[in-house]
Protein backbone atom coordinates (compact mmCIF):
# COMPACT_ATOMS: atom_id res chain seq x y z
CA UNK A 1 0.00 0.00 0.00
CA UNK A 2 2.63 2.50 1.34
CA UNK A 3 4.56 1.22 -2.00
CA UNK A 4 2.03 2.03 -4.24
CA UNK A 5 1.42 5.34 -2.87
CA UNK A 6 4.97 6.32 -2.73
CA UNK A 7 5.08 5.29 -6.97
CA UNK A 8 2.22 7.28 -7.48
CA UNK A 9 4.05 11.59 -7.84
CA UNK A 10 0.81 13.13 -6.17
CA UNK A 11 1.29 10.91 -2.97
CA UNK A 12 4.72 9.77 -3.04
CA UNK A 13 6.26 12.41 -0.52
CA UNK A 14 3.16 11.70 1.96
CA UNK A 15 4.11 8.04 1.64
CA UNK A 16 8.10 8.45 2.02
CA UNK A 17 7.25 10.25 5.18
CA UNK A 18 5.39 7.84 6.53
CA UNK A 19 8.18 5.55 6.09
CA UNK A 20 10.76 7.91 7.65
CA UNK A 21 8.36 8.15 10.76
CA UNK A 22 7.90 4.46 11.09
CA UNK A 23 11.44 3.35 10.75
CA UNK A 24 13.67 6.57 11.19
CA UNK A 25 14.56 5.18 14.97
CA UNK A 26 15.24 2.00 14.57
CA UNK A 27 17.83 2.74 11.56
CA UNK A 28 19.21 5.57 13.47
CA UNK A 29 20.08 3.84 16.68
CA UNK A 30 21.39 0.69 14.43
CA UNK A 31 23.46 3.75 12.99
CA UNK A 32 24.46 4.87 15.99
CA UNK A 33 25.94 2.06 17.62
CA UNK A 34 28.32 1.63 14.90
CA UNK A 35 29.52 5.07 14.24
CA UNK A 36 28.96 5.90 18.24
CA UNK A 37 29.25 9.77 17.13
CA UNK A 38 25.45 11.43 17.13
CA UNK A 39 26.30 14.01 13.88
CA UNK A 40 28.12 11.07 12.12
CA UNK A 41 25.02 8.96 12.92
CA UNK A 42 23.20 11.52 11.36
CA UNK A 43 24.78 12.32 8.54
CA UNK A 44 24.54 8.37 8.04
CA UNK A 45 20.97 8.41 8.31
CA UNK A 46 20.33 11.02 5.79
CA UNK A 47 22.43 9.42 3.67
CA UNK A 48 20.42 5.95 3.83
CA UNK A 49 16.93 7.63 3.68
CA UNK A 50 17.79 9.37 0.80
CA UNK A 51 19.26 6.58 -0.86
CA UNK A 52 16.05 4.96 0.19
CA UNK A 53 13.99 7.80 -1.48
CA UNK A 54 15.99 6.53 -4.71
CA UNK A 55 16.10 3.68 -4.90
CA UNK A 56 12.38 2.46 -3.35
CA UNK A 57 10.88 2.73 -6.79
CA UNK A 58 12.83 -0.31 -7.68
CA UNK A 59 11.99 -2.05 -4.59
CA UNK A 60 10.91 -5.46 -4.71
CA UNK A 61 7.97 -6.26 -2.80
CA UNK A 62 9.15 -9.70 -2.38
CA UNK A 63 11.07 -8.24 0.51
CA UNK A 64 10.33 -6.67 4.00
CA UNK A 65 10.91 -2.70 3.14
CA UNK A 66 12.69 -2.75 6.86
CA UNK A 67 15.03 -5.47 5.86
CA UNK A 68 15.00 -3.51 3.16
CA UNK A 69 16.08 -0.27 5.21
CA UNK A 70 18.53 -1.66 7.04
CA UNK A 71 20.49 -3.12 4.67
CA UNK A 72 21.22 0.44 3.52
CA UNK A 73 21.72 1.48 6.82
CA UNK A 74 24.26 -1.11 7.76
CA UNK A 75 26.07 -0.64 3.82
CA UNK A 76 26.42 3.18 4.41
CA UNK A 77 27.79 2.99 7.85
CA UNK A 78 30.33 0.35 6.92
CA UNK A 79 31.35 2.76 3.84
CA UNK A 80 31.24 5.73 6.07
CA UNK A 81 33.78 3.63 8.37
CA UNK A 82 35.77 2.15 5.91
CA UNK A 83 35.91 5.83 4.58
CA UNK A 84 37.06 7.11 7.57
CA UNK A 85 39.80 4.63 7.68
CA UNK A 86 40.82 5.78 4.40
CA UNK A 87 41.13 9.56 5.68
CA UNK A 88 42.62 8.88 9.18
CA UNK A 89 46.67 8.01 8.43
CA UNK A 90 46.89 5.70 11.70
CA UNK A 91 45.97 2.05 11.63
CA UNK A 92 43.27 -0.32 11.66
CA UNK A 93 43.64 -0.94 15.56
CA UNK A 94 43.85 3.21 15.86
CA UNK A 95 40.49 3.58 14.47
CA UNK A 96 38.85 1.35 16.53
CA UNK A 97 40.42 2.74 19.53
CA UNK A 98 39.42 5.91 18.22
CA UNK A 99 35.53 4.56 18.38
CA UNK A 100 36.20 3.15 21.73
CA UNK A 101 37.76 6.74 22.96
CA UNK A 102 34.08 8.51 21.12
CA UNK A 103 32.58 6.35 23.78
CA UNK A 104 34.64 7.39 26.12
CA UNK A 105 33.91 10.72 25.46
CA UNK A 106 30.39 10.26 25.51
CA UNK A 107 27.90 12.14 27.80
CA UNK A 108 27.54 10.35 31.39
CA UNK A 109 30.35 8.07 30.69
CA UNK A 110 31.58 5.44 33.28
CA UNK A 111 34.10 3.53 32.90
CA UNK A 112 33.19 1.51 36.18
CA UNK A 113 29.35 0.73 35.04
CA UNK A 114 29.10 -2.34 32.99
CA UNK A 115 26.64 -0.96 30.11
CA UNK A 116 29.42 1.52 28.89
CA UNK A 117 31.89 -1.78 29.24
CA UNK A 118 29.84 -3.13 27.08
CA UNK A 119 30.05 -0.76 24.60
CA UNK A 120 33.69 -0.50 24.73
CA UNK A 121 33.90 -4.27 24.27
CA UNK A 122 31.10 -4.08 21.30
CA UNK A 123 33.56 -1.65 19.66
CA UNK A 124 36.51 -3.96 20.00
CA UNK A 125 34.79 -6.35 17.31
CA UNK A 126 35.19 -6.70 13.81
CA UNK A 127 32.64 -4.63 11.64
CA UNK A 128 30.95 -7.38 10.29
CA UNK A 129 30.58 -9.41 13.76
CA UNK A 130 30.14 -5.96 15.81
CA UNK A 131 26.55 -5.42 13.11
CA UNK A 132 25.46 -9.24 13.63
CA UNK A 133 25.80 -8.44 17.60
CA UNK A 134 24.07 -5.12 17.43
CA UNK A 135 21.07 -6.39 14.97
CA UNK A 136 20.50 -9.33 17.08
CA UNK A 137 21.15 -7.90 20.87
CA UNK A 138 19.63 -4.68 20.40
CA UNK A 139 17.52 -4.62 17.33
CA UNK A 140 16.39 -8.51 18.76
CA UNK A 141 15.88 -9.38 14.86
CA UNK A 142 15.26 -12.80 13.61
CA UNK A 143 18.26 -14.84 12.32
CA UNK A 144 16.18 -15.53 8.88
CA UNK A 145 15.68 -11.17 8.42
CA UNK A 146 19.36 -11.22 9.30
CA UNK A 147 20.27 -13.08 6.56
CA UNK A 148 18.74 -11.22 4.55
CA UNK A 149 19.63 -7.52 5.94
CA UNK A 150 23.54 -9.21 5.33
CA UNK A 151 22.83 -11.84 3.05
CA UNK A 152 24.71 -14.83 5.03
CA UNK A 153 23.20 -18.03 6.29
CA UNK A 154 21.34 -18.41 10.06
CA UNK A 155 24.33 -20.83 10.70
CA UNK A 156 27.10 -18.80 10.10
CA UNK A 157 25.10 -15.51 11.87
CA UNK A 158 24.25 -17.81 15.04
CA UNK A 159 28.58 -18.94 15.33
CA UNK A 160 29.30 -15.32 14.96
CA UNK A 161 27.24 -14.29 17.78
CA UNK A 162 28.08 -16.32 20.07
CA UNK A 163 32.19 -15.78 19.28
CA UNK A 164 30.90 -12.32 19.39
CA UNK A 165 29.25 -12.46 22.69
CA UNK A 166 32.65 -14.01 23.93
CA UNK A 167 34.83 -11.52 22.75
CA UNK A 168 33.19 -8.90 24.81
CA UNK A 169 32.37 -11.26 27.51
CA UNK A 170 36.51 -11.76 27.88
CA UNK A 171 36.95 -8.22 27.29
CA UNK A 172 34.67 -7.07 30.04
CA UNK A 173 36.27 -9.56 32.08
CA UNK A 174 39.72 -8.14 31.23
CA UNK A 175 39.22 -4.84 32.09
CA UNK B 1 13.75 -0.09 26.48
CA UNK B 2 12.61 -3.66 27.30
CA UNK B 3 14.30 -6.80 26.67
CA UNK B 4 13.03 -9.76 24.86
CA UNK B 5 12.43 -12.74 26.61
CA UNK B 6 13.40 -14.96 23.76
CA UNK B 7 16.91 -12.55 23.10
CA UNK B 8 17.62 -12.46 26.56
CA UNK B 9 17.62 -16.58 27.36
CA UNK B 10 19.54 -16.84 24.24
CA UNK B 11 22.53 -14.72 26.17
CA UNK B 12 21.96 -16.44 29.15
CA UNK B 13 23.23 -19.52 27.55
CA UNK B 14 25.77 -17.99 25.99
CA UNK B 15 27.14 -15.35 28.62
CA UNK B 16 25.60 -14.84 31.79
CA UNK B 17 27.63 -11.89 32.29
CA UNK B 18 26.45 -9.69 29.42
CA UNK B 19 23.15 -11.06 30.07
CA UNK B 20 23.39 -9.34 33.77
CA UNK B 21 24.11 -6.24 32.12
CA UNK B 22 21.11 -3.43 32.58
CA UNK B 23 19.26 -2.98 29.28
CA UNK B 24 19.46 0.47 29.44
CA UNK B 25 19.98 3.68 26.63
CA UNK B 26 23.75 5.20 27.00
CA UNK B 27 23.85 7.23 24.25
CA UNK B 28 21.97 10.54 24.58
CA UNK B 29 20.26 12.52 21.57
CA UNK B 30 19.61 16.05 21.20
CA UNK B 31 16.41 16.92 22.97
CA UNK B 32 13.21 16.73 20.04
CA UNK B 33 15.63 15.11 17.71
CA UNK B 34 13.11 12.36 16.21
CA UNK B 35 10.62 15.41 15.47
CA UNK B 36 12.81 16.84 13.28
CA UNK B 37 14.72 14.02 11.50
CA UNK B 38 12.07 13.36 8.76
CA UNK B 39 12.07 16.67 7.79
CA UNK B 40 15.71 17.36 7.96
CA UNK B 41 15.88 14.22 5.39
CA UNK B 42 12.73 15.29 3.34
CA UNK B 43 14.90 18.67 3.26
CA UNK B 44 17.72 16.70 1.94
CA UNK B 45 16.47 14.08 -0.36
CA UNK B 46 14.83 17.32 -2.18
CA UNK B 47 18.47 18.96 -2.40
CA UNK B 48 19.71 15.59 -4.32
CA UNK B 49 17.02 15.61 -6.66
CA UNK B 50 18.18 19.62 -7.84
CA UNK B 51 19.03 17.77 -11.29
CA UNK B 52 15.04 16.34 -11.93
CA UNK B 53 14.56 14.41 -15.19
CA UNK B 54 11.45 13.78 -16.42
CA UNK B 55 9.60 10.27 -15.97
CA UNK B 56 10.72 7.19 -18.34
CA UNK B 57 13.74 9.37 -19.28
CA UNK B 58 16.22 7.22 -19.61
CA UNK B 59 13.37 3.98 -20.74
CA UNK B 60 13.11 6.02 -23.82
CA UNK B 61 16.84 7.98 -24.40
CA UNK B 62 18.46 4.86 -25.74
CA UNK B 63 15.95 5.15 -28.91
CA UNK B 64 15.88 8.82 -29.26
CA UNK B 65 19.55 8.11 -29.42
CA UNK B 66 19.10 5.67 -32.27
CA UNK B 67 16.75 7.74 -34.03
CA UNK B 68 19.04 10.98 -34.24
CA UNK B 69 21.79 8.95 -35.80
CA UNK B 70 19.48 7.31 -38.07
CA UNK B 71 19.03 11.15 -39.01
CA UNK B 72 22.10 12.28 -39.06
CA UNK B 73 23.26 9.26 -41.42
CA UNK B 74 20.55 10.00 -43.57
CA UNK B 75 21.20 13.19 -43.78
CA UNK B 76 24.92 13.14 -44.67
CA UNK B 77 23.70 10.38 -47.36
CA UNK B 78 21.45 13.07 -49.05
CA UNK B 79 24.14 15.94 -48.87
CA UNK B 80 26.75 13.45 -50.44
CA UNK B 81 24.16 12.92 -53.39
CA UNK B 82 23.36 16.89 -53.65
CA UNK B 83 26.90 16.97 -53.97
CA UNK B 84 27.15 14.51 -57.08
CA UNK B 85 24.15 14.95 -58.68
CA UNK B 86 21.72 17.68 -57.38
CA UNK B 87 18.65 16.41 -60.20
CA UNK B 88 18.89 13.01 -58.56
CA UNK B 89 18.98 14.24 -55.17
CA UNK B 90 15.74 16.46 -55.96
CA UNK B 91 13.85 12.86 -57.27
CA UNK B 92 11.57 11.63 -54.52
CA UNK B 93 12.92 8.07 -53.28
CA UNK B 94 9.41 6.18 -54.12
CA UNK B 95 9.12 2.33 -55.17
CA UNK B 96 7.55 2.46 -58.72
CA UNK B 97 7.48 -0.75 -59.36
CA UNK B 98 4.36 -2.30 -58.52
CA UNK B 99 3.71 -6.54 -57.59
CA UNK B 100 0.95 -8.57 -57.21
CA UNK B 101 -1.48 -8.30 -53.97
CA UNK B 102 -0.58 -10.42 -51.50
CA UNK B 103 2.36 -11.43 -52.86
CA UNK B 104 5.06 -11.41 -49.68
CA UNK B 105 1.92 -13.39 -47.98
CA UNK B 106 1.64 -16.08 -50.38
CA UNK B 107 5.85 -16.19 -51.03
CA UNK B 108 7.06 -19.26 -49.60
CA UNK B 109 10.90 -20.69 -49.23
CA UNK B 110 9.26 -24.16 -48.47
CA UNK B 111 11.47 -26.69 -50.94
CA UNK B 112 9.33 -29.76 -51.43
CA UNK B 113 11.97 -31.18 -53.58
CA UNK B 114 14.89 -33.07 -52.05
CA UNK B 115 18.39 -31.87 -52.68
CA UNK B 116 20.61 -33.35 -55.75
CA UNK B 117 23.07 -35.22 -54.18
CA UNK B 118 26.21 -34.96 -56.50
CA UNK B 119 28.90 -37.69 -55.66
CA UNK B 120 32.39 -36.27 -55.43
CA UNK B 121 33.57 -39.35 -57.49
CA UNK B 122 31.02 -38.72 -60.40
CA UNK B 123 33.37 -40.43 -62.78
CA UNK B 124 33.72 -44.16 -62.82
CA UNK B 125 37.43 -45.04 -62.11
CA UNK B 126 37.49 -47.94 -64.28
CA UNK B 127 36.32 -45.84 -67.91
CA UNK B 128 39.24 -44.41 -68.03
CA UNK B 129 41.85 -45.92 -66.50
CA UNK B 130 43.80 -46.99 -69.82
CA UNK B 131 44.47 -43.66 -70.49
CA UNK B 132 46.23 -43.07 -67.69
CA UNK B 133 48.23 -46.00 -68.53
CA UNK B 134 48.87 -44.76 -72.14
CA UNK B 135 50.33 -41.61 -70.85
CA UNK B 136 52.27 -42.66 -68.68
CA UNK B 137 53.87 -45.22 -71.11
CA UNK B 138 54.55 -42.12 -73.97
CA UNK B 139 55.67 -40.18 -71.56
CA UNK B 140 58.47 -43.39 -70.46
CA UNK B 141 59.00 -43.93 -74.09
CA UNK B 142 59.95 -40.00 -75.02
CA UNK B 143 61.95 -39.94 -71.92
CA UNK B 144 63.55 -43.38 -73.13
CA UNK B 145 64.67 -42.32 -77.00
CA UNK B 146 65.71 -38.81 -75.55
CA UNK B 147 68.25 -40.56 -73.34
CA UNK B 148 69.54 -43.01 -75.30
CA UNK B 149 69.99 -40.56 -78.61
CA UNK B 150 71.68 -38.20 -75.67
CA UNK B 151 73.97 -41.14 -74.18
CA UNK B 152 74.73 -43.25 -77.15
CA UNK B 153 76.38 -39.78 -79.09
CA UNK B 154 75.51 -41.95 -82.51
CA UNK B 155 73.56 -38.58 -84.02
CA UNK B 156 75.09 -38.10 -87.66
CA UNK B 157 75.29 -34.72 -88.34
CA UNK B 158 73.25 -34.07 -91.87
CA UNK B 159 76.62 -33.39 -93.53
CA UNK B 160 77.73 -36.64 -93.43
CA UNK B 161 75.40 -38.71 -94.96
CA UNK B 162 75.38 -39.66 -98.58
CA UNK B 163 73.41 -38.63 -100.74
CA UNK B 164 71.07 -41.30 -102.71
CA UNK B 165 71.93 -42.35 -105.73
CA UNK B 166 75.73 -40.84 -105.20
CA UNK B 167 78.43 -42.13 -103.63
CA UNK B 168 79.46 -38.27 -102.34
CA UNK B 169 78.20 -36.33 -99.14
CA UNK B 170 76.97 -33.23 -98.82
CA UNK B 171 79.82 -32.05 -97.43
CA UNK B 172 81.57 -33.51 -100.64
CA UNK B 173 79.57 -31.71 -103.09
CA UNK B 174 79.93 -29.05 -101.32
CA UNK B 175 83.18 -28.58 -101.50
CA UNK B 176 83.17 -29.21 -105.28
CA UNK B 177 85.04 -26.37 -107.64
CA UNK B 178 82.16 -27.15 -110.83
CA UNK B 179 85.16 -24.91 -113.09
CA UNK B 180 87.62 -27.43 -112.47
CA UNK B 181 85.40 -30.32 -112.34
CA UNK B 182 84.08 -29.29 -115.85
CA UNK B 183 87.26 -28.42 -117.90
CA UNK B 184 88.39 -32.51 -117.02
CA UNK B 185 85.06 -33.52 -119.08
CA UNK B 186 85.38 -34.20 -123.01
CA UNK B 187 82.71 -32.44 -125.06
CA UNK B 188 81.75 -36.12 -126.18
CA UNK B 189 81.21 -37.37 -122.71
CA UNK B 190 79.26 -33.82 -121.91
CA UNK B 191 77.00 -34.55 -125.19
CA UNK B 192 76.34 -37.85 -124.11
CA UNK B 193 75.50 -36.58 -120.85
CA UNK B 194 72.87 -34.22 -122.15
CA UNK B 195 71.43 -36.10 -124.56
CA UNK B 196 71.22 -39.35 -122.00
CA UNK B 197 69.21 -37.06 -120.18
CA UNK B 198 66.86 -35.51 -122.43
CA UNK B 199 68.36 -32.04 -121.77
CA UNK B 200 69.01 -30.80 -125.37
CA UNK B 201 67.49 -32.34 -128.69
CA UNK B 202 69.93 -35.68 -130.30
CA UNK B 203 71.04 -35.56 -133.58
CA UNK B 204 70.80 -39.80 -134.07
CA UNK B 205 72.19 -39.70 -137.18
CA UNK B 206 70.81 -43.10 -138.62
CA UNK B 207 71.76 -44.85 -141.88
CA UNK B 208 70.69 -43.08 -144.69
CA UNK B 209 69.81 -47.00 -146.02
CA UNK B 210 67.59 -47.34 -143.12
CA UNK B 211 66.40 -44.30 -143.88
CA UNK B 212 65.97 -44.83 -147.41
CA UNK B 213 64.19 -48.63 -146.54
CA UNK B 214 61.25 -46.57 -144.33
CA UNK B 215 60.46 -44.16 -146.74
CA UNK B 216 59.86 -47.04 -149.32
CA UNK B 217 58.13 -48.84 -146.73
CA UNK B 218 55.66 -45.86 -146.42
CA UNK B 219 55.04 -45.43 -150.57
CA UNK B 220 55.33 -42.02 -150.74
CA UNK B 221 56.24 -40.68 -153.68
CA UNK B 222 59.35 -38.43 -154.84
CA UNK B 223 57.02 -35.40 -155.41
CA UNK B 224 55.04 -35.70 -152.24
CA UNK B 225 57.86 -35.53 -150.22
CA UNK B 226 59.22 -32.55 -151.92
CA UNK B 227 55.92 -31.11 -151.61
CA UNK B 228 55.72 -32.23 -147.66
CA UNK B 229 59.41 -30.86 -147.22
CA UNK B 230 58.29 -27.27 -149.29
CA UNK B 231 55.74 -27.33 -146.30
CA UNK B 232 57.42 -27.80 -143.42
CA UNK B 233 60.11 -25.20 -144.96
CA UNK B 234 57.31 -22.48 -144.86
Amino acid sequence: MLLQQFKDPETKERAFTVILKRYQERIYWHIRRMVVDHDDANDVVQNAFVKAWKGLENFREDAQLYTWLYRIATNESLTFIEQKKKKSTVSLSDVEEGLSNQVRASENFDGNKLEWKLQLGIQQLPEKQRVVFNLRYYDEMPYEEMSKVLETSVGALKASYHHAAKKIEEFILGN
Amino acid sequence: MKRSLHIATEMKEISPLIAEIPFVPIYTIPNDYFKELHSQILLKVHKSDTYHVPDGYFDQLSSVVLAKIQLTEQAEEENELASIAPVLSAIPKKNVYAIPGGYFDSLSFENKQEAKIVSLTAVKKSRFVWVKYAVAACAVGIISLFALNFFTGKAVAKEDQVIAGTNLTYKQIKNINVDTELEKVSAAEMDTYLCDNGLVACNNEKDNTEIEKELENLNISDEELDALLDETKN
